[in-house]
Order: structure tokens, then sequence, then C-alpha cells
């Protein structure tokens, strides 16, 4: 997946069949289930945090099932992904750059977690299994996208 | 026309000065970002530029304490705008939490 040109209201990245194979793949993995999300205090202290956890976990879930929705109509939008030149175009917004890349980040999160939150990435690939290797794969998918969408030159 | 995005983060919380008294009575809130595997670098960096408005050598100055000491406070806050804060790193998936300062 690379930057091919970009103006104000778009950025083009060129991909290939496979990048565009992997691409929906980790996407179609969103929203992954938050299995282990942290509170919103570690200590607990303070008046009313039970709450706030509480809305804040609300909050969350709420804006998942709406990113969800909206994830799946902005994949299927007009020229959204198109031939070019034998290989394939993919536009994107550059509104919506920071959400993709939330997106990516919670697939990739999520898929540590699942894998048991390791405190050592190196860990999560001993002793492979057919499910802790489709998490792996994923993670890695996702961090692949999430690196080209934040190295393609907002500077 | 382009779309527009749905912002993801929720609007910064507005209070009246005048007539909430928990300014006198509560601490303060710290908003802590804590290290974590797998979180890149970069992303970690990009996302305090984004959620705090901070130039990029701040943000990478705080990003560099969460990955070698295990946490950074990024901020002091009220509760509400504290939980602000905390509820926009969430939604980028980083590990943030709010403590009172005592």
């Amino acid at each position: 997946m690379k930057l091919i040109r970009q103006d104000k209201r778009y950025r083009y990245y060129r991909l290939s069949d496979q990048d565009l194979r992997l691409w929906l793949f980790a996407l179609g993995h969103y929203p992954f289930p938050c299995a282990k999300r942290p509170g919103i205090s570690r200590s607990g202290e303070g008046d009313s945090i039970e709450e706030a956890d509480e809305l804040l976990k609300s909050a969350l879930a709420a804006q998942r099932r709406k990113t969800k929705s909206d994830l799946r109509r902005w994949l299927r939008a007009p020229n959204r992904i198109t031939d070019a030149d034998g290989d394939i175009q993919l536009r994107i917004e550059q509104s919506r750059r920071e959400w993709l890349l939330q997106i990516l980040n919670d697939i990739r999160v999520g898929a540590w977690n699942q894998l048991g939150a390791p405190d050592q990435l190196e860990d999560a690939y001993q002793n492979l299994t057919a499910n802790s290797g489709r998490l792996v794969f994923l993670m890695e998918i996702a961090g692949m996208f999430q690196s080209a969408l934040l190295l393609d030159g907002d500077e | 026309m382009a779309e527009t995005a749905e912002p993801l983060i929720a609007p910064a919380p507005t209070r009246d000065e005048q007539t909430d008294p928990r300014d006198k009575l509560e601490p303060g809130y710290l908003v802590i970002c804590w290290n974590d595997p797998v979180n890149f670098m970069q992303y970690v960096t990009h996302v305090f530029q984004q959620v705090f408005g901070w130039a990029k050598e701040r943000a990478e100055k705080h990003m560099l304490e969460v990955h070698q000491k295990g946490k950074s406070v990024l901020t002091r806050e009220s509760f509400e705008k504290a939980e602000h804060y905390v509820h926009q790193l969430q939604s980028y998936s980083l590990h943030a939490t709010m403590e009172p300062d005592r």
C-alpha cells in the first residue's frame, strides 16, 4: 500500500491484489471484542469514579457500534476502490485518515488482547496454534496498514 | 462532495464555574498513559499530538517517558476534563486512566 498522490480532499493509494485482500480481511474484523478494556482509573479512588467508568464503557461501546456501521458503508462507497493500470487504487478522504487509524489500532490491540496481552510481543510468536497464528497475522496486518497511514507524509 | 468523518471524540465538557463547588473540594486528577507492548511509538506520539494539540517534540517526550518509565503523567485536570481526555485516549486504544492527585 503506497500513497501515490493527495489533494485537499483525498489520498490515493496504490494497492496490489494481495494488499486489497489483506486490507479487507483486516477491516472485516472490526470491532474486536474488548475483553480487557482498561478501566477509567487504576486506583478506583475519587468521587463518581464508578459512574464515570460505566459512562466511559457505554460511550465506547456505542462508538464502536456506530463505527462498525459507518465502516461498512464507507467501504462500499463509489470510487472507493478502482482499477489503476493493472493495480488497484484506494481513495481515502483526508478527513477519514484519523478514523481509519483508530479502527486499525483497535484491531491490532484487540488481537493482542485475545492473544492474552503478552508483555513481550515475541511471546505471541511462540507455540502458535491455528487461532493464535490468525491473531498474530491480523495484528501484524493491521499494524502494517496503520504504519502506511502514519508514514505517508503528514509532516 | 467528500464525506465528512463523524468525530470519534466526544466534545469537550463545559462547566459553569460559578455554580460548581467542586473546584474547592476536589484535588484534581492526573491523566496517565501506561506502557504496553502493542501500540507503536509513532502512533502514541501521533495520538498525543491529536488529543492535546501538542508539538511533536512534546508528544515524543511523553511517549518516550511511557516507553522507558512505564507511564507518563500527561496533564492534571478537573474531574470532567480528565474524564474527557481518558475517553479520547481510550478511543485510540491507548491505556490511559485518571487518578486523583493527592
